[in-house]
């Protein structure tokens, strides 16, 4: 079941710091980096990893991964 | 011919039109008799009179940088040249240090001493202000000495003529601080000078010493500002400079403040946002680290968004405007501004073209104002969200200001009331014309900033030509005479632009940064003037015609009720000069009281501040109006009665409260 945007427990320190130690440019957004944020968040053992988007009309359908939702903001990290 | 009275109820501007843009005539005509044409440098009370507004109080300058090479000559006098006499380093009368540098003078009036600053880029229009300490000795006490700038460099010669205030004094024993400043005129400028003059009567031998000299730049402005409330303490004021820094005070009433430096390497364009979430200060300015401040600690937090819009909404941080996402809003976790989740955010209004302006909130929603439309979220965990205004936004996040349960701001159409689940309505519409590009300068609209005081709101807005706020427009709510309809409005010249009121034990002040020097201002403070300039209010009302246009009236005199000083100008027949001027005195008399001497004639207690004066005025014409100027420069007193007791409070040097125009209306003349 998808939990809502902020009950998600990750924060963007910890993307902060996974991209510190990332090996490549996170802004191509490519394969490489969905499969390296893919493992760092499976390490975190979130109890669920889609997130609710029903209330939003910026991102399509009902529900979202969270690598999925991290990388429509990677742009943001720096 | 019949007689006829016009009452000018109490010189009220309520709904006030201005001529400026439109159509004068069609202006006046849609006047009521006591609405204003203009107005300017007033205050309204409670019943819409007009009275002078107080001036400014510099409470010195911020964040200054000495230009001078050698101020102080603690080593030698490198740096200093000389025009005629002879100036030595002397180590004993000094004012401060090791050192100071002595004068003689060699008779006549060449007497200069001076030192230069340097300066680069384009300099026409750049204002510095240059000071030093003197004293005299011996036969120099007694006479005087003056300070002044000059510029040079660049193609043309040394000018010391153009825009720029001297200051001389007579010389003591004792060192008196002289102070003067330029503006540049030329654009090619490399240097800045001051000079120490020994004036006119100075004979050979005269001598003078000084020390502590000073040129410094006064490009300096505040970007932002803002209050930071603390419990069991004093409220400290931040201020967010031009030069990219960010200081402190914890006593803004000292004069001069003492302003202590947190950081810097911020951004010195953008002004930076501040909100107070669980006693901390919160700020970011788009290009910095986000960073909280709890009046002694600054930590910045790299991994958060890096905005420049903040507000506090359902215990959470919302923040906006950062650079490359003009559509995204991030939120904290709740009851924790340094902590984001990675879901926490949302586009509002995604790929519009347009961007970020302001985050307001009215308890309901939040609001995220882009320059056309207007989005609220209604719901902080899903952030689910609505257009709440799809024709018009904001062009300011420091326009949007709450007062008596409202909520107000600037857009490109006017002043606006927010209304939560209805588009925002327009309220300024009899001041519309100042909304156009001929009168401000629309590009610069992102740098209006709002304040709340007293019973009105206003907003420093900026003049075509100009970057930085010129004016303030001031919006009087609860004067709206009926539902459904507006407030009036002034107009305020004080130079002022970013705004941060300040309650503190038992004052409450209204504090500004200088819109062209590095000074931080008190607003509406006991001084006539404006930081030593001198301001004149202005009121004139529309064209009146006794009820009957087509007829020739003649004005036999008019009842003014007020109080101070002031001049009354008779206007006629569409005419914009004055027809017939008139001194106004209604200064409050001596006491007179009931004495010894007294049989009959005697009053008890003091004369009345409000006086009533009528002034015969013998005039003839068709229309005639009445404009209201300042006749001196000071301050005066207003009485207040609470109950059984009578104040009197400070107040500008003049009001008008009614004026009872008596005339006749004649015949048809052509």
């Amino acid at each position: 079941m998808a939990v809502g945007p902020r009950d998600i427990k990750l924060t963007r320190e910890d993307v902060w710091l996974w991209l510190q130690d990332y090996d490549g440019d996170h802004k191509k957004k490519d394969k490489k980096l969905r499969d390296y944020l893919d493992a760092k968040v499976k390490i975190k053992d979130l109890p669920d990893e889609m997130v609710d988007i029903s209330g939003r009309s910026d991102l399509d359908g009902d529900e979202m991964s969270v690598v999925d939702v991290i990388l429509h903001d990677i742009d943001s990290y720096e | 011919m019949s007689s006829q009275l016009q009452e000018l109820k109490g010189i009220q501007f309520l709904l006030g039109s201005f001529a400026g843009g439109v159509n004068v005539r069609d202006a006046i005509n849609s006047l009521a008799p006591d609405e204003l044409r203009r107005g300017e440098n007033l205050v309204l009370d409670e019943r819409g009179s007009g009275a002078k507004r107080l001036g400014c109080t510099s409470q010195g300058v911020f964040d200054p940088v000495n230009m001078l090479p050698n101020p102080g000559f603690e080593v030698n006098t490198t740096g200093w040249g000389v025009n005629s006499g002879t100036l030595t380093r002397v180590t004993s009368g000094q004012r401060t240090g090791a050192g100071g540098g002595q004068g003689v003078a060699a008779g006549g009036t060449g007497n200069y001493y001076y030192s230069d600053g340097t300066i680069s880029g384009a300099t026409a229009g750049r204002r510095f202000t240059a000071s030093f300490w003197i004293k005299g000795t011996g036969a120099a006490i007694g006479k005087t000495a003056t300070a002044f700038m000059s510029e040079a460099g660049g193609a043309q010669g040394e000018d010391t003529t153009g825009t720029h205030t001297d200051q001389s004094i007579v010389l003591t024993a004792s060192y008196q601080k002289l102070t003067c400043s330029r503006t540049i005129t030329q654009n090619d400028r490399t240097i800045v000078r001051v000079y120490v003059q020994q004036q006119v009567g100075a004979v050979n031998g005269d001598t003078i010493t000084f020390d502590d000299a000073e040129i410094v730049d006064t490009g300096t402005r505040i970007l932002s500002a803002y209050t930071f409330y603390r419990v069991g303490t004093t409220p400290q004021v931040l201020i967010h400079t031009s030069t990219g820094k960010l200081f402190y005070t914890n006593d803004p009433a000292a004069n001069p403040i003492t302003w202590v430096q947190i950081t810097t390497g911020l951004s010195t364009t953008v002004p930076m946002g501040f909100e107070t979430f669980n006693a901390k200060c919160y700020m970011g300015d788009g290009v910095s680290n986000y960073a909280s401040w709890d009046g002694t600690t600054y930590t910045t937090f790299a991994s958060a968004p890096k905005g420049r819009l903040l507000r506090v909404w359902k215990d959470t941080m919302w923040v906006s405007g950062i650079p490359g996402f003009p559509d995204r809003t991030y939120s904290s976790n709740p009851g924790d501004a340094e902590t984001f989740g990675v879901s926490a955010w949302i586009d509002m209004g995604k790929g519009d073209g347009d961007s970020s302006v302001a985050l307001a909130t009215d308890g309901f929603f939040l609001i995220f104002s882009k320059r056309e439309k207007i989005y609220v979220v209604y719901d902080p965990v899903t952030f689910a969200n609505r257009i709440a205004d799809p024709e018009k936004g904001s062009e300011s996040h420091f326009s949007w200001v709450h007062f008596d349960a409202q909520l107000y701001f600037i857009s490109r159409r006017g002043v606006c009331q927010w209304r939560g689940d209805a588009p925002a309505i327009p309220i300024s519409l009899k001041v519309d014309p100042i909304f156009q590009p001929s009168i401000l300068n629309l590009n610069a609209l992102s740098n209006v900033y709002g304040y709340a005081y007293e019973n009105r709101i206003g907003w420093a807005l900026p003049e075509v030509g100009q970057v930085l706020p010129t004016f303030q427009l001031e919006y009087y709510p609860r004067l709206i005479p009926k539902a459904g309809q507006f407030g009036p409005f002034m107009f305020q010249r004080m130079p002022a632009s970013v705004f941060v009121k300040v309650r503190s034990a038992s004052s409450e002040r209204l504090y500004a940064a200088h819109n062209s020097s590095n000074e931080f201002l008190w607003l509406f403070s006991t001084s006539g003037t404006d930081a030593g300039v001198t301001f004149q209010s202005l009121m004139e009302t529309g064209m009146i015609d006794l009820g009957a246009r087509d007829r020739t009236k003649y004005i036999r005199r008019i009842r003014i009720l007020g109080r101070g000083k002031f001049q009354l100008q008779v206007l006629r027949n569409f005419e914009t000069g004055s027809y017939r001027t008139f001194n106004v005195d209604l200064t409050a008399g001596s006491a007179d009281v009931w004495g010894g001497g007294d049989t009959w004639g005697g009053t008890w207690g003091p004369a009345s501040i409000i006086l009533e004066k009528l002034v015969n005025t013998d005039l003839y014409g068709r229309y005639f109006a009445f404009r209201f100027l300042d006749a001196e420069v000071g301050v005066g007193s207003q009485p207040l009665s609470v109950g059984s007791k009578d104040y009197v409070l400070t107040a500008g040097e003049w009001a008008a409260y009614g004026a009872l125009v008596d005339g006749e209306v004649l015949g048809v003349r052509s």
